[in-house]
């Protein structure tokens, strides 16, 4: 008898669960992933030999793990490549590559403008900034200092102290 | 693998891209198409739902734009319906397929799956396999598996679709777990929530920059979230108790929660036309309140003046039964909006009458009589005006377009001018136009009152509407306190002398002159509506004293046109009875007329005269002596004069040549008083009257002309020669001798 009470009180495996219903916040708030991250307005600054290229880097976010939802900080390539080398030591995450570095283009005897030429920058530009949206995106990347630095602060330390972000 | 964020998720579709991606879409559906018919034909079903499952693959894109994916969706849809129809036909043949419904849930990727549960749910359901109940539960709760904002909207519209006429529609469940109307309001119901969040989703999906494109896709896609609340409007068993208690809450729940302004603007004025008036009626209270809590955002008054003249029309339609008598309508919506403007601060001058135009569509549509809302509405109206600081409102301005259609709307639907009058804030808001839209109310007020025939029967209402349409009377500034000084004098159309406009020669263009001559007429027409009726002459002659007046005001251009029929009108009451309010009526024509001579205007004042005359000439007296005689020698003499002097003022000379030789005969069978009367046969003055027309003759210039009209005076001298046969006198010896020079001069 209690054998019997027990099936009938047990639920079939195909019983139609019931979903709780979802509340107003939840169904009509703006989805909490929004990341968009910007590379525009190349700028060359210097004369001459010591010329470079910079971009500015503007970030919108509704991310919690972001301290500011809106950033714009400018750098340029060679910091690109420090982020990459970091987060390739650090984190765990295969990062994906740079658009590539000039150097072909820096020969002497080479007409135009080189690196700093209008279509090479925006070739460039349009690398990095597929480049860094993806690792932004990362949850891993997105735990390392290296990266918040990055994005978020006006000047990058490079003898700064690698590590995690504490979530708060 | 990364994370995807938003942002990645759907790049912003190129036109060029679109249409090549929507061709190659579209030729792989018509060739699945085609070999999932040629294996139904065979019955192979199995091959069939792969076909059909690789055809369905096609919704499975992210690539297209809204425009392009309704495009192939609807190409789908129509190849399922054939295997719809297979199955239904192999149902009812008996052969029904073993399990079908849980075998298409093998397929393998959700958007195939999907869209073939639900075909072959209905399938069942028509064929009456399973509970209606629990195929209908299952399908609306299954397809929350898409989650992608267009993905999961078109399978729900497919899902809408299907289910259109498998709906239960009664109360109580017929068989077991057959469904009653609650079901359904549930179906529909969970159905437009998950819709309405994934319509308002949408606006987060991809790059910033892209918003206004998105938004605009959105709007496209409306009307597959609107076809929810048709469906509900087309269950015949939601009565308006059903649509109080569980359909209405729900959906403004819904509504207000989702604070995203482009949905609840669309789906309140969705529900207001979607469902039947009695059904508002019911629940105006509800939807007001909703209306209220809205994103601010949202064009509220847009919403309230669809309903208001909802309302108005079930209203006012043949064979409706009104509003029931327990609800206040106006108070409602007066109080309503009277609220959105107070949360509103920055509600627009032409938002605020536009509203109040409604409410007065409303208030002369449903409370005819009641004068005192529109009142009301006027009032509000232009307190609100002076809140938000509208001083001066330019001519073509949105607001002066919606003031205008605003005051029309009681000219229109009552069609009786004097009710305008008794309103007391119609005129404060009409002066606020600015002058050439003011002129144009006032002329179209004019003209309803010419159309119906309106008559303004007392002194007092002809200076009530006189004031109101004073921008047509006169000119700004005009002084009427000068003119209303002298208000019996003869000479009291002062006019504006300062602008010139007094002389009538004015410098204003062909069209300004071609627009006064219009406006003028019209005024001119309607004194002629200024008629206290047959037998009060004492009031009738106050009324006309009061327009001339007024219209006096407004110097010498526009008097032209407004004093004759003042003059004309006065003529026609005179009641042969009373001698002496004729004299009197003659004397106010006489010096309305002597002002216009004064105005320069002599063509006009000589035939007024002549008029005069002749009227004076046709009343029967019972004594024959009073014609003419109703004047004194001292009245009668200045109108021979003037008319003398008027005649020899006309333009052309031939004109006043002949002119003053007819005014001979005033002074020949012109009878005095005092001649007890005989004819005065001044022949003195006529011959003074013929010689000076020869001598006009004698100015002009075209000889052949100057002959006629020296025969023509040759035929005066002959008739007068004639008559004063017998009179003796060097009068009558000059005027032979007149007659042989002039003939001689022929």
């Amino acid at each position: 008898m209690s054998n019997q009470q027990q099936q009938q009180q047990q639920p079939s495996a195909t019983q139609r669960l019931q979903p709780k219903k979802q509340t107003m916040e939840d169904a009509y708030s703006p989805p909490a992933n929004f990341l968009e991250i910007d590379v525009c307005n190349p700028e060359t600054h210097g004369l001459n030999k010591d010329r470079y290229t910079d971009y500015e880097i503007r970030l919108r976010t509704n991310l919690p793990v972001f301290k500011l939802k809106e950033s714009s900080v400018r750098r340029r390539y060679s910091d690109f490549e420090w982020l990459r080398a970091e987060l390739e030591r650090d984190s765990k995450i295969v990062v994906p590559k740079l658009p590539g570095k000039a150097l072909k283009l820096q020969l002497p005897f080479r007409g135009g403008d080189g690196r700093f030429d209008d279509e090479f920058i925006e070739e460039r530009r349009k690398g990095l900034e597929e480049f860094i949206n993806k690792v932004a995106g990362h949850p891993l990347a997105q735990n390392e200092k290296c990266l918040h630095m990055f994005l978020q602060e006006q000047t990058i330390d490079k003898a700064y102290v690698p590590g995690k972000v504490r979530t708060t | 693998l990364f994370w995807q964020t938003r942002s990645q998720d759907m790049s912003g579709p190129v036109t060029e891209d679109q249409e090549k991606l929507l061709d190659e879409a579209l030729s792989v559906v018509k060739l699945q198409a085609f070999q999932m018919k040629r294996c139904l034909d065979k019955a192979k079903l199995m091959d069939a739902l792969k076909h059909a499952s690789n055809m369905l693959g096609e919704l499975r894109t992210s690539l297209l734009s809204p425009k392009s994916y309704y495009e192939l969706y609807m190409l789908i849809t129509d190849e399922m319906r054939h295997l719809e129809l297979y199955l239904l036909d192999e149902f009812q043949k008996g052969r029904r397929v073993q399990d079908l419904y849980e075998l298409v849930q093998y397929a393998g990727n959700i958007i195939p799956r999907l869209y073939l549960l639900i075909t072959v749910g209905v399938v069942y359901i028509k064929c009456s396999e399973i509970s209606r109940k629990d195929i209908l539960k299952d399908l609306v709760e299954m397809c929350r598996g898409v989650q992608h904002p267009l993905r999961g909207l078109f399978l729900r519209n497919y899902l809408l679709q299907c289910t259109k006429n498998v709906l239960p529609d009664c109360v109580e469940e017929e068989q077991e777990d057959s469904g009653s109307v609650s079901d359904s309001i549930d179906f529909v119901l969970l159905n437009f929530s998950e819709m309405n969040k994934l319509w308002v989703r949408m606006q987060h999906q991809g790059h910033t920059r892209e918003r206004d494109r998105r938004e605009q896709e959105r709007r496209e896609l409306k009307l597959l979230v609107g076809t929810n609340l048709v469906r509900l409007s087309q269950l015949d068993t939601i009565d308006v108790q059903r649509y109080r208690s569980v359909v209405l809450p729900a959906v403004l729940e819904q509504v207000v929660n989702c604070r995203d302004a482009l949905s609840q603007d669309y789906v309140m004025e969705c529900i207001i036309q979607v469902f039947p008036d009695e059904y508002h009626l019911a629940t105006l209270q509800d939807f007001l309140q909703a209306c209220a809590e809205l994103n601010p955002a949202v064009p509220v008054k847009n919403i309230l003046i669809s309903l208001i003249n909802r309302l108005s029309a079930f209203a006012t339609r043949d064979g409706s039964n009104g509003i029931p008598s327990d609800i206040p309508l106006f108070d409602f919506f007066s109080e309503q909006i009277a609220k959105i403007i107070e949360n509103k601060p920055d509600l627009s001058p032409e938002d605020l009458v536009s509203l109040q135009a409604a409410l007065t569509g409303l208030a002369l549509g449903v409370y005819k009589d009641r004068e005192d809302y529109v009142d009301k509405v006027l009032e509000t109206t232009n307190s609100g005006l002076d809140k938000l600081g509208v001083e001066h409102i330019n001519d073509h301005s949105n607001l002066s377009r919606e003031l205008m259609k605003l005051l029309k709307l009681p000219i229109d639907l009552w069609n009786d001018a004097l009710v305008l009058l008794r309103l007391r804030h119609y005129s404060p808001l009409l002066q606020r136009l600015d002058s050439p839209t003011k002129k144009s109310v006032s002329a179209y007020l004019l003209q309803n009152m010419l159309n119906n025939g309106t008559l303004v029967p007392s002194s007092e209402q002809v200076e009530q509407l006189l004031d109101l349409v004073r921008c047509l009377v006169a000119d700004p500034g005009a002084d009427a306190a000068a003119a209303a000084a002298d208000a019996t004098a003869t000479n009291s159309l002062g006019g504006d002398p300062g602008d010139g406009s007094a002389n009538g020669a004015g410098p204003g263009s062909e069209a300004d002159n071609e627009d006064l001559a219009e406006e003028q007429s019209l005024l001119g027409r309607v004194v002629h509506l200024f008629s206290t009726g047959p037998d009060l002459l004492d009031e009738q002659f106050g009324v006309l004293k009061t327009a001339r007046r007024i219209l006096a005001t407004g110097g010498g251009r526009r008097v032209k046109y407004t004093l004759p029929p003042v003059v004309f009108h006065s003529r026609q009451d005179s009641d042969d009875k009373w001698r002496k309010k004729c004299r009197k009526i003659f004397e106010f024509c006489h010096s309305t007329v002597c002002g216009l001579a004064k105005c320069e205007l002599p063509n006009l004042a000589l035939r007024l005269f002549v008029d005069g005359a002749l009227v004076v000439d046709k009343i029967p007296f019972d004594q024959h002596d009073t014609r003419m005689t109703c004047f004194a020698a001292e009245n009668h003499e200045p109108l021979r004069s003037q008319t003398v002097h008027a005649a020899s003022k006309l333009l052309r000379k031939p004109d006043q040549s002949r002119a003053v030789a007819a005014c001979a005969h005033l002074f020949w069978s012109g009878r005095p008083r005092e001649l007890q009367g005989a004819e005065m046969r001044d022949l003195k003055k006529v011959g003074e009257c013929l010689k000076r027309a020869g001598r006009l003759a004698s100015q002009c210039m075209d000889a052949g002309l100057q002959a006629q009209l020296y025969t023509e005076l040759v035929n005066y001298y002959l008739y007068f020669v004639l008559q004063s046969a017998g009179q003796s006198g060097s009068s009558g010896a000059a005027c032979v001798r007149s007659v042989w020079s002039v003939s001689g001069v022929v």
